[in-house]
């Protein structure tokens, strides 16, 4: 029994790429029928548009998401396409300068960091050597008791990748160290944005991300990681437990 | 196997097999709670439980549905955690939905609207058939519903996107006239 407008309509309006005979025998035979499979098709290519977000182009969250627009979507006058195109231009200025490698990966650390407040907060106790093992296996790094205090050990995501998020404590306060093993600099970059200081230096196979808001206690905390992380460019075995 | 060399190995499975799916794991995040902040939370809480649980996978074809099934536990947690801060989403007047559309064309951005707009129940099978390409009877095991109730939800979400599209175009069409 061949299949009815409305079964095919009902069919397609459910899955427009329907691979039965009888669907497709339908649509070709009806023109109506194979006009609203088309339209359904289309939809798909606009909700597929629709649903291909990328994070950049969401606010925040939905508290920024509820704030007016700085400015009305009604017809814009000439003279607004020739600011909007400066605009434009000085935006992917700004977005090539921001995507400079110093910049961001700088910028990112400190955004992890503020992401992050419970990592600088509560008090200075060290934590458990197996959560310390833990968040340095990923990079497939150790760390030995001269380092200081561990207060914080956690695996995160970042850029994409897992990597160890320390705090260790210094004298003054907590400073933040992350182990970047896919993250390459040729020098010290500095970091001073947020209220924090700081700086990536290179170690192991990538790098290391130091910062804090006591300059003192950075230089202090940094110069005792290096000294203490043992991180092999190959993570081969040294010795046989 | 000496413990750093499997802890490499695992490191590089992981980077193969779960990196180039982040996109798709955002997205679908994304979809579930439409809150960008909720999205990246329970993307990163699912990283990390794929990477302690990365053993259990035995087949890496499955990879993609195992992902998306942690990703979508975590959603229910995080969501039930942060509900009472995230109620308002539903009433934002249309002027200011606009703001979650990129730089696309007016169809899109409105159809984009409208899928914001739909209910939960109509919106996740969407995304799974049309962003992430699984077919209704994958759908139903995944929602844990009959394919019967997929293909109405499915079929239904389409008949709204529809005639939201229509009325926007002819809102459209009037404003030029």
């Amino acid at each position: 029994m061949s299949m009815s407008c409305l079964e095919f309509r009902r069919i397609c309006g459910a899955e427009p790429g329907c691979s039965r005979d009888d669907f497709a025998a339908h649509r070709q035979g009806c023109a109506g029928c194979g006009a609203f499979a088309a339209e359904m098709q289309a939809l798909d290519g606009l909700i597929l548009e629709a649903l291909s977000i990328e994070a950049r182009d969401l606010p925040r969250d939905r508290a920024e998401a509820a704030r007016p627009p700085a400015r009305p979507r009604s017809r814009p006058p000439a003279w607004l396409g020739i600011a909007a195109s400066l605009a434009a231009g000085l935006a992917i200025a700004s977005v090539i300068w921001l995507s400079l490698p110093r910049v961001s990966l700088a910028h990112e650390v400190v955004e992890h960091v503020v992401h992050e407040p419970m990592s600088l907060s509560g008090p200075a106790i060290p934590v458990e050597d197996a959560e310390l093992r833990k968040a340095l296996d990923v990079a497939g790094a150790s760390l030995g008791g001269e380092a200081g205090l561990v207060r914080y050990a956690m695996v995160c995501l970042f850029r994409g990748k897992l990597v160890p998020h320390l705090v260790v404590q210094g004298e003054r306060g907590p400073v933040t160290v992350m182990l970047l093993r896919e993250e390459k600099v040729s020098a010290p970059m500095p970091i001073d944005e947020g209220g924090f200081e700081g700086t990536i230096v290179p170690a192991g196979e990538g790098s290391i991300a130091v910062l804090g808001r006591e300059p003192g206690d950075i230089q202090l905390v940094k110069n005792r990681v290096l000294e203490a992380l043992q991180w092999p460019a190959d993570p081969r075995p040294q010795s046989t437990p | 196997m000496h413990e750093d060399d499997s802890e490499r190995d695992r490191r590089r499975r992981f980077d193969e097999l779960v990196a180039p799916l982040r996109t798709d794991l955002f997205r679908y995040a994304f979809w579930l709670g439409r809150d960008r902040g909720l999205a990246e939370d329970v993307v990163q809480e699912a990283m990390l439980r794929a990477w302690r649980s990365l053993g259990d996978l035995q087949d890496r074809g499955a990879v993609k549905p195992w992902l998306l099934t942690i990703v979508r536990r975590e959603h229910a947690r995080q969501f039930e955690r942060k509900r009472l801060e995230t109620t308002d989403i539903d009433n934002l007047p249309p002027a200011d939905q606009s703001r979650l559309a990129g730089g696309h064309s007016a169809d899109v951005e409105d159809v984009r609207r409208a899928i914001f707009m739909l209910d939960d129940g109509y919106r996740e099978p969407l995304v799974l058939q049309v962003l992430m390409g699984y077919s209704t009877v994958e759908i139903a095991q995944m929602m844990s519903i009959e394919q019967g109730a997929v293909l109405t939800r499915l079929y239904r979400a389409r008949k709204k996107l529809r005639r939201k599209l229509e009325k926007s175009r002819a809102a459209r069409h009037n404003g030029r006239a």
